[in-house]
């Protein structure tokens, strides 16, 4: 059997049994977006590589609590890695230095486009960004330093000298345009 | 949008923004207020896309020479626990999901199965126990179980196809009433015949089960057993 036919919850499936294969095909198909999420995140290779990798173990060794009705593999392990990397800025002691934008990341090594899978995820990778585009500055800047900063609402709200009942709702506001932005999207699909 | 107070929340909340100790409240909020679950749902979808946002950026190879290697080594040290702990988690969403089967399984069984005769098994030699199975939904086929030592073989005999996009899966229950998988999986011939190795043998269950399930099998059964067997006479 080519286990790069089956669908990611299939595959997660014989990762339950311990299959080391079916995790390698789920590492493949994910590891880009974790790379770019957790290097966008934590802004240098190095770190972006030890978020990852400790992600991929994490999720090798928690494969079973992988639960299909909450949502895709892919979400699930972006999320992984997502609050891998939030761990990994709070202890850092540079948060304070690192970069919410992707401006000034010194090193870039673009994925290419190997398959129609990845290409219809980069092009929903530019409606998702263009929606973001789209926001007012203030809740576009909200939703960047908590999502890819990992700043704490009390945190923003002293950065950008704003009271937090503002940053609250400049957040909530910039995620409901979005909303409205990807109606009919869902980041979770199953394209492979 | 939600008019409930607290959902002024829900942003920060599904972006992982809320202080732990606002997010303990809120989260406590969510149990009881349809209205902020029902914005947070919404959003999430939001936050699951938010990771697109970033350039895409190739892994170095060594990262995933560095995870699979971790990966291999545990795979290769804990074959079979990472088979067994799932189904002893899940079972009690098992057993919720499924009272009738799982409350009257072990009564049927011990009802239904008996031991026939001892006959000779194909590799073991002459010691090899037949026990023959119950099979309560199919009633023109037939099926044993036949077991040698901790070595244990089914057989089949007039069973239907398990249907489209459905496999046969051997099913190994312990004494405790937990359900263990078995990498098992089969279809059967024309004829409705198979014969299947259980993996790992028969030393610490108390019956082989034979359910149908989803291709690629199952951690817990989704349907009840076609096949039912004593795994000791």
């Amino acid at each position: 059997m080519d286990l790069r036919t089956l669908a990611d919850e299939d595959l997660m499936q014989l990762v339950r049994r311990g299959d080391s294969r079916a995790f390698e095909c789920v590492y493949d198909r994910h590891s880009t977006a974790a790379f770019s999420l957790a290097y966008r995140m934590v802004g240098s290779r190095p770190a972006a590589e030890e978020v990852v990798q400790e992600a991929f173990v994490s999720l090798w060794r928690s494969g079973a609590r992988y639960d299909r009705g909450r949502g895709s593999v892919r979400t699930w392990v972006l999320g992984i890695v997502h609050n891998r990397a939030i761990d990994s800025l709070r202890r850092s002691v540079v948060h304070d230095k690192r970069r919410a934008s992707d401006e000034g990341i010194e090193e870039r090594f673009a994925a290419t486009e190997r398959t129609d899978t990845e290409v219809a995820r980069r092009d929903e990778a530019r409606e998702v960004q263009a929606a973001m585009r789209g926001l007012p500055a203030d809740q576009s800047r909200a939703i960047e330093l908590a999502y890819f900063g990992g700043f704490s609402h009390s945190e923003i709200a002293s950065m950008l000298d704003t009271p937090i009942g503002t940053v609250k709702g400049r957040i909530r506001l910039g995620l409901e345009k979005m909303r409205g932005e990807l109606s009919g999207f869902d980041p979770g699909k199953e394209l492979a | 949008m939600s008019d409930c107070p607290h959902s002024i929340d829900a942003g920060a909340w599904v972006l992982r923004a809320l202080p732990d100790d606002e997010a303990t409240h809120f989260a406590m909020h969510l149990r009881g207020c349809d209205r902020c679950t029902a914005e947070v749902a919404r959003l999430q979808l939001v936050a699951d896309a938010l990771p697109m946002v970033a350039e895409q950026i190739e892994p170095p190879p060594a990262l995933k020479l560095a995870v699979m290697d971790i990966v291999k080594a545990e795979a290769a040290r804990r074959p079979n626990a990472a088979r067994s702990r799932a189904p002893f988690a899940r079972l009690g969403e098992l057993l919720r999901r499924r009272p009738v089967w799982s409350a009257g399984l072990a009564a049927v069984a011990a009802a239904a199965i008996a031991v026939v005769a001892l006959t000779s098994f194909d590799d073991n030699g002459p010691n090899a126990t037949t026990i023959q199975a119950k099979l309560p939904t199919l009633r023109n086929a037939a099926g044993r179980l036949i077991v040698a030592g901790d070595m244990a073989s089914v057989h089949v005999s007039g069973m239907p196809a398990p249907g489209p996009g459905r496999v046969y899966q051997v099913w190994i229950e312990r004494p405790a009433g937990t359900y263990v998988p078995t990498d098992a999986l089969f279809t059967v011939s024309r004829a409705g015949s198979a014969t299947v190795q259980v993996p790992g043998g028969v030393r610490d269950a108390e019956n082989v089960l034979i359910t149908a399930e989803p291709e690629g099998g199952s951690q817990a059964p989704t349907s009840k057993p076609v096949f039912i067997a004593a795994a000791h006479a």
